[in-house]
């Protein structure tokens, strides 16, 4: 009798603390996915002060520079809405990476520019490394979904596998 | 919020430019012949395994030698509250003290029979029954100054989390960066982005302007977590190795190694603490050590350099140095003393020769961790590869931190601090080559590059007749040193006992 307490006991200490390590495991997949979003705002945000800092230094500069702004407002309009989101963020990221690479040369040695340049990349480091961190938390998370004690407290509590931030397009390697 | 957190829709994979998430500039292009052995995430859990044994080798040998000390201070500690409850009884406290140090006193005399019994009687108990009935005589001897000790290590702790080795940051001269500086800007932006990789809060960011190569982390627990960087690590490594070293100091607070140091400390200042306090009577500087310790740590607003500076006083008991000569109205007194002696031999040989190997080990597995954290936040094993040749390259600690080496990304001294005081005889820090051949074996292309050394016939002989001379005799040499030290322990922990049941036997005549 006293062996069957003590076993059921076991048991609910068990589940209680599986659930609470998923629920722990999946509020940080959601702080890691809000974290994204930051990111890619911070790059938007960025985008006056380099529009700022490249005039009068880049050919066809008007068209460029129009370019851009139209980008950066699709962004905006797009919202939460993933897939125009998506597609606007990467257009923005390759217009702005090919303005800074196609700088003249006197900018180059421009202080002002060279900080600039080094925002932006980090900004795209930080877009890079916050998905990374969304990745592994997801990874972990699936394995605790998945594996083996614990996926009949997921499945009890309805913890589903969450998804991996894929690449689209082509891999880079 | 870009949608459900669960469910990211399969277009949205295209956010961002790059699909790889290395540091900045290309992906990772293996060089041909080049193969991964070891997945970053098997490193850490075999470091994180390592981190398990050698921490509960360091918990039993602290409980061993908890066991010796306690043989002394138990006693002494209910004797003390014994007295104190006849004390308050005969001022008038009301007859629950009285009889409350009656119940101590009976307590204390039954089971003094039972462990005199089982300590003079012969033939000594054999069968588990006896153990069993005699257990409460042997627990009434260790179980109070255990109890005194877990408190203290938990109190201890607390004190030393709360200061965080704060104090190393003014010591070695660390300023706030200045933004306006291109490559200090450049190291905010580093450390913020690798602190985004781990998930972590941005710790604060310092600089110690010294030409050395080299970084630290420190600070009460990985919420409030400072990394200080030397100005020359700014000058002479580029962006990428930055990346690799800072990625190891915040991997190292991810997993939490600022809370190990502590415990690690707490283990060896409670040593220390009861040391000072068996020597309380005899030295004023244990006196003073004592209270200097007590008020730093349980002051409510800890200052750490106050903190650092008690630790300082209390940790002289593993320094071995000569005690002040015992006055006339101490005479009476000498049997303890030295028996205190015996016991502080006990304490320095075990600390260093026994304690000191997993306390080196499982800080030099969390080193291992931190690095393959690293690689794991960076997904660059070169990055830490090469930025751990250029700390080689001009390897040194900013002036002010030398004592706590141990703490930085390279160490350069074998040992340092309480770890030297205390007699470890390994390094704190792994080797760099061992260290580089963990990254190699991670992914790292660079540093491959020593071919291995080809030993010439005539050595190989040689080494091969002195391992067989001289194995035997190192091992000769070693059980003699294990011998002596058991022997001591033996020794200490029968005369204390002795002389605790003399004094109990005394107090409740």
């Amino acid at each position: 009798m006293t062996a069957m307490t003590i076993i059921v006991i076991a048991c609910l200490l068990y589940v209680l603390w599986a659930y609470n390590r998923l629920v722990v495991h999946r509020n940080r997949i959601r702080n890691a996915w809000a974290q994204i979003d930051v990111q890619l705002r911070r790059r938007s945000e960025l985008v006056p002060n380099l529009v700022a800092c490249l005039k009068g230094y880049i050919a066809h500069e008007r068209e460029v520079l129009v370019s851009i702004a139209e980008v950066r407002r699709q962004t905006d309009i797009a919202g939460s809405n993933v897939t125009a989101r998506a597609r606007a963020e990467n257009q923005l990221a390759q217009s702005l990476s090919a303005v800074t690479s196609e700088a003249a040369p006197q900018l180059r040695a421009n202080e002002n520019f060279l900080a600039l340049q080094e925002e932006l990349r980090s900004t795209e480091n930080r877009i890079a490394f916050a998905r990374q961190h969304y990745n592994d938390s997801v990874m972990r998370y699936n394995a605790a979904v998945a594996g083996v004690p614990t996926n009949f407290v997921a499945r009890v509590f309805a913890f589903s596998p969450a998804a991996m931030f894929s690449t689209g397009g082509s891999p880079p390697r | 919020m870009i949608g459900s957190p669960l469910s990211p829709p399969g277009g949205s994979g295209t956010i961002g430019v790059r699909a790889h998430a290395g540091s900045a500039a290309q992906p990772l292009n293996f060089p041909p012949g080049l193969t991964i052995k070891v997945d970053f995430f098997d490193e850490q859990a075999r470091r994180r395994r390592q981190t398990w044994r050698m921490s509960l080798a360091c918990f039993a040998i602290a409980l061993a030698l908890g066991l010796a000390m306690s043989t002394l201070l138990g006693p002494i500690l209910l004797a003390i509250t014994a007295g104190a409850l006849k004390f308050a009884g005969w001022l008038g406290c009301g007859d629950a003290c009285r009889d409350a140090a009656r119940g101590i006193g009976s307590f204390a005399r039954q089971d003094l029979g039972l462990l005199a019994d089982w300590f003079g009687s012969h033939p000594r108990p054999h069968t588990a029954a006896d153990f069993v009935t005699r257990a409460p005589a042997i627990a009434i001897v260790f179980l109070p100054a255990m109890i005194a000790a877990a408190c203290a290590w938990l109190i201890i702790r607390r004190g030393l989390a709360r200061a965080g080795m704060l104090d190393l940051i003014t010591a070695i001269g660390g300023r706030v960066p200045r933004s306006t500086n291109a490559s200090e800007r450049q190291l905010i932006n580093v450390i913020d982005e690798m602190a985004l990789a781990a998930g972590l809060p941005s710790p604060r960011i310092m600089i110690a302007d010294s030409p050395f190569v080299n970084a630290v982390a420190a600070g009460p627990s990985h919420e409030a977590a400072v990394i200080v960087v030397t100005r020359g690590l700014l000058d002479q490594l580029d962006r990428d190795q930055i990346q690799g070293v800072v990625a190891h100091c915040i991997g190292g607070i991810g997993n939490g190694d600022l809370g190990v140091m502590q415990s690690m400390l707490a283990t060896l200042h409670t040593l220390a603490l009861f040391h000072t306090l068996l020597d309380f009577p005899f030295s004023r500087s244990a006196r003073r050590a004592l209270a200097g310790y007590t008020r730093a740590i349980l002051a409510p607003r800890t200052s750490p350099a106050k903190v650092w500076e008690a630790s300082q006083g209390i940790e002289a008991v593993f320094d071995g140095t000569p005690d002040e000569p015992p006055t006339l109205v101490m005479i009476p007194l000498l049997p303890v003393r030295v028996l205190i002696l015996l016991q502080r031999l006990v304490l320095v040989i075990w600390s260093g020769m026994v304690l000191g190997w997993p306390l080196a080990l499982l800080w030099r597995a969390r080193r291992y961790l931190a690095d393959s954290t690293a690689v794991q936040l960076t997904r660059n094993p070169d990055a830490l590869a090469s930025g751990l040749l250029q700390l080689a390259a001009h390897a040194g600690v900013p002036a002010g931190g030398e004592s706590r080496d141990y703490l930085f990304v390279h160490g350069t001294q074998r040992k340092s601090g309480i770890f030297e005081r205390s007699g470890t005889f390994m390094s704190m820090h792994p080797s760099i080559e061992r260290r580089l051949k963990r990254l190699r074996a991670m992914g790292a292309a660079l540093a491959n590059d020593k071919p291995g050394r080809r030993w010439p016939l005539p050595s190989i002989l040689i080494a091969i007749v002195f391992g067989i001379i001289a194995v035997p005799l190192l091992a000769l040499a070693a059980l003699l040193m294990l011998a002596v030290v058991e022997w001591s322990m033996i020794m200490a922990t029968f005369f204390s006992l002795t002389l605790g049941l003399m004094f109990l036997a005394f107090v409740f005549r």
